[in-house]
């Protein structure tokens, strides 16, 4: 199977803080999780997680602090508020909602962080990649079929000529 | 006049497809009845009886090509010449490694644009048609003189146009206001004039010749002994392969003719005396909601936005896509100045380059009266009535009625 | 029961211009138009085919003092343009149409009777060429649910005197028009979609809401690959005021790329969709303008009713509330926690 593209969007200081406890302390986790640090989930716009959909990523996680714990007090009550209408919206997108994930891990979780990425590779894993989202291109048109949208499939020559 | 059966419409399409593309107006699913001109592959239904919504300009001038593709590389390569035509792509013109390179020992690639192939375009009307010769006046230009623009132009000549001549016309239609209305044959290749049980086909060009000598000669010949209208499709399988032309003594229908915008002689003087009627131009785009349908609908509207696509920071391409002149970023300035600010600035620019500069630039008026513009209108602005009023308001002051 | 005309007559009184409607060549169907003086306004009509959400243009006009013949859908926009201090209520007069049996989709006159056939729209009946035709056949899809027959905001009221819009059409369950198809699943979107296009009666909604999240993905892909990209769904919203500063459009952020695809519109929709949230007013502009039919409300529709079940709120029906994603409730918010 292609490897997996999981990507997670984490605050700068509660879960990439969990995140990087749990790598000091060697911690096992699966490796395919591609981490975005921003500075609050708050800051999350829903559309990150819908151009990662759309740029072909199979699953997209986001962590952020506890409730009540946040750096800037109120960031995360906003992002979920926001997340949840996302990921009520996401089976209308064509995305199965399984495929995003919005947690809190907090700086001292280290063991929380890698059980959450565990579990949530896992279940990607299970589910496989998104299909559809590129088969599902109908032919464009006569003219543009040489690959606009389609970075996998350029197929023009390489015409460099020696200086 | 050779006579062509309905029901073997389908074998017609099926045999030009083996050789091109073979696109044809079809309804959408899901679309809430939009007809457009798709891909047509062997078993699609067509649409012959509604106007598609979209013209089919995209033939020629696709809503989105690609010019070439492009990626900074280390090592001895260099910088392929991006305006090489596809038939010959960089042909060795090494460019000045400077234009290009970034850093020291890094360098451009280029990846010329896929070559055009052949295409048929079938159930075009006279409107389409003629839209095509009239972008011919500017992109046809040969190399050399003035404009170049060689995927236009093979585009272009790869492309074989079937029309179908219009019998009805509905009240949108507007081309019998403009020299042959919808007997133009100016554009087409092979028309199809419907006549009880079929076609009558008449070749406009060789390349229509050759589609009716294809149809007459390939596979059976001693079926020629069917009836026009001896209609069995079934029977008519690809195996035995019906003859597709045969000779008809039918006559010819009449053709429709369409609504007319009247006083279009001289609009130039008219709409060049009312350039500076702000006034007017506001009362005309009132309702105007700015979108682009109008533009990206008609068959000679062709004016193109160039933008590099990056991925990454390493490649990309240049594309060519539609824009129009209803937006207001279309002539915002990096400044932040906007010579055409308003909405009435940008329709007077609409209706001018259509009806004058165009006229005095390439000899043609750029519009076809297909209508489009003013079917798919979403707040049902008409065209007609802007011509009809300019050409009042430009009667002089006092006769301008009431606006 | 007085007329359109002598309603925005009087109105003019008060304001610098009315928005309103006048029938066009088209066979009599209502397009847009704006009246300045007692003789403009006599050209004024109402009926059945006055569609458009006139809504949309109050943002350009505020330099003005603007009356406005709002249907109750309608009036949601402008109440939500006013909540989020786009319009200033003080210099709007909205005449609310109030009564109205459902509006009619004039797109499904043309196609099945052609283009600028005569029609006669009323408010309780319709002819077509000369023709009385049953209006409920031709009714817009979004008139047949309506929860806003009465205007939220309005200064005067003009009385349609419509029949009453319960009722008009009980949707079809998907059994009941193909019995046994068992759609879901197991089908493809696309023959779920050819499924559709053997009956036109049945709602596209119904088949949407079979299709799985796979089947979706390529009905959309489908959708959005017609796309021509002339933005009329955002131009035609009256909620998309942000008009030539749209983040559709800028090149930093790139949000969307320059090429016209399945992909790219794809990526416009879901912004305008996010964009929308808690904002739109669900008065169907944007499908109704597009050229190609996408079918847009799908989208928003959806998205309109996840609002209501997670926040009980409806955009447009009170100009004084707190826009759901402007605000959270600690502990309320906290029951859908994973």
């Amino acid at each position: 199977m292609a490897e997996l593209k999981l990507i997670g969007f984490l605050c700068n200081w509660c879960s990439y803080a969990g995140a990087d406890m749990a790598g000091t302390a060697r911690m096992k986790q699966p490796g395919e999780l591609r981490i975005i640090r921003l500075p609050c989930t708050g800051r999350v716009n829903p559309l990150l997680i819908l151009k990662a959909f759309q740029q072909g990523a199979d699953g997209v996680l986001v962590s952020g602090c506890h409730p009540g714990d946040c750096h800037y007090n109120e960031g995360n009550y906003y992002a979920r508020r926001r997340l949840e209408l996302l990921s009520r919206m996401l089976p209308a997108f064509g995305i199965e909602p399984e495929r995003f994930h919005f947690t809190w891990v907090s700086a001292s979780e280290g063991a929380r962080w890698a059980d959450v990425v565990t579990q949530f590779t896992r279940k990607i894993e299970a589910m496989g990649k998104m299909s559809g989202a590129e088969q599902g291109t109908p032919p464009a048109k006569a003219s543009c079929e040489a690959g606009v949208g389609a970075p996998d499939e350029q197929t023009g020559s390489e015409d460099a000529v020696p200086a | 006049m050779k006579f062509l059966a309905g029901e073997n419409i389908a074998e017609l399409l099926e045999r030009l497809s083996s050789r091109s593309e073979v696109w044809a107006p079809r309804e959408l699913r899901g679309s809430g009845g939009t007809v457009m001109f798709e891909r047509w592959r062997s078993g699609d239904p067509l649409d012959l009886e509604h106007f598609a919504s979209i013209s089919a300009k995209d033939m020629v001038l696709p809503r989105t090509e690609k010019l070439f593709g492009f990626s900074y590389a280390f090592g001895g390569a260099a910088v392929g010449n991006p305006f090489g035509t596809p038939a010959e792509p960089a042909a060795g013109t090494p460019a000045e490694p400077a234009a290009g390179a970034r850093t020291a020992g890094e360098s451009i690639r280029i990846t010329a644009a896929e070559p055009a192939g052949n295409v048929v375009l079938f159930g075009a009307r006279a409107c389409d048609a003629k839209a095509l010769d009239v972008l011919d006046a500017l992109f046809g230009q040969t190399e050399g003189k003035g404009y170049n623009d060689p995927q236009y132009r093979a585009r272009r000549a790869g492309l074989t146009v079937i029309t179908l001549a219009c019998l009805t016309s509905d009240p949108a239609c507007f081309c019998s206001s403009f020299e042959n209305g919808t007997a133009e044959k100016a554009g087409s290749d092979l028309i199809l004039y419907p006549v009880d049980g079929g076609f009558l086909a008449e070749a406009v060009t060789p390349k229509g010749e050759s589609i009716i000598e294809s149809g007459v000669n390939s596979r059976d010949k001693d079926d020629s002994a069917r009836e026009p209208g001896d209609g069995d499709p079934e029977t008519g399988e690809a195996a035995s392969g019906p003859t597709l032309f045969e000779e008809s003594g039918l006559e010819m229908p009449v053709l429709a003719v369409t609504a007319m915008v009247e006083g279009l002689e001289g609009l130039r003087q008219k709409l060049a005396a009312i350039f500076d009627d702000l006034e007017f131009w506001q009362a005309e785009t009132e309702k105007c909601i700015s979108c682009g349908y109008c533009t990206y609908a008609c068959p000679t509207c062709h004016c193109f936005n160039i933008h590099d696509e990056m991925r990454g920071d390493r490649e990309g391409e240049r594309l060519r896509s539609w824009d129009a002149c209803m937006f207001h970023l279309y002539t915002q300035e990096t400044s932040g100045h906007n010579p055409r600010p308003t909405l009435a600035h940008r329709y007077r620019n609409r209706i001018n380059h259509k009806f004058s500069y165009y006229p005095e630039n390439q000899g043609e008026i750029l519009c076809t009266g297909c209508g489009r513009c003013i079917r798919g209108c979403p707040v049902g602005l008409d065209i007609r009535d802007v011509l009809r009023q300019a050409v009042e308001a430009s009667a002089g002051p006092g006769e301008g009625g009431d606006r | 029961m007085s007329d359109i005309v002598s309603i925005i007559q009087r109105v003019l009184g008060e304001v610098d211009l009315v928005l309103g409607w006048t029938a066009t060549g088209a066979g009599g169907v209502a397009a847009p138009d704006r009246f300045q003086t007692a003789a403009e306004a006599e050209r004024a009509v109402f009926n059945a085919t006055c569609v458009h959400n006139l809504a949309v243009h109050l943002p350009r006009l505020k330099d003005k003092t603007v009356g406005i013949v709002a249907k109750g859908c309608d009036s949601r926009s402008v109440a939500q343009l006013i909540q989020e201090r786009e319009i200033d209520r003080d210099r709007v007069k909205v005449i609310g149409v109030h009564g109205l049996g459902g509006m009619i989709d004039v797109r499904k006159i043309w196609r099945l009777h052609g283009y600028g056939v005569p029609v006669d729209a009323r408010i309780d009946s319709l002819f077509i060429d000369g023709r009385e035709v049953d209006r409920k056949e031709y009714l817009r899809q979004k008139c047949l649910g309506c929860r806003d027959t009465v205007p939220v905001v309005h200064d005067k009221l003009f009385e349609a005197q419509g029949p009453p819009i319960t009722g008009i059409a009980e949707a079809a369950t998907v059994e009941a028009i193909l019995p046994g198809t068992g759609l879901g699943a197991s089908l493809t979107a696309a023959e779920a979609m050819s499924a559709a296009g053997e009956d036109e009666s049945r709602p596209l909604s119904e088949l949407f809401a079979n299709m799985n999240p796979t089947e979706r993905r390529l009905f959309w892909r489908e959708q959005y690959s017609r796309c021509i990209r002339c933005y009329a769904c955002r131009e035609a919203c009256p909620m998309c005021f942000c008009r030539d500063v749209c983040i559709m459009q800028t090149t930093d952020p790139h949000w969307t790329g320059a090429g016209v695809d399945a992909g790219e519109a794809e990526m416009m929709q879901l912004i305008r969709v996010n964009h929308l949230a808690g904002r739109c007013t669900g008065c169907g502009e944007c499908e109704r303008a597009c050229p190609v039919g996408i079918p847009l409300m799908l989208l928003m529709n959806e998205q309109n009713q996840v609002i209501e079940d997670l926040f009980g709120y409806r955009a447009g029906t009170d100009p004084e509330a707190r826009p759901p994603l402007l605000t959270f409730d600690i502990k309320g918010d906290s029951r859908s926690e994973k």
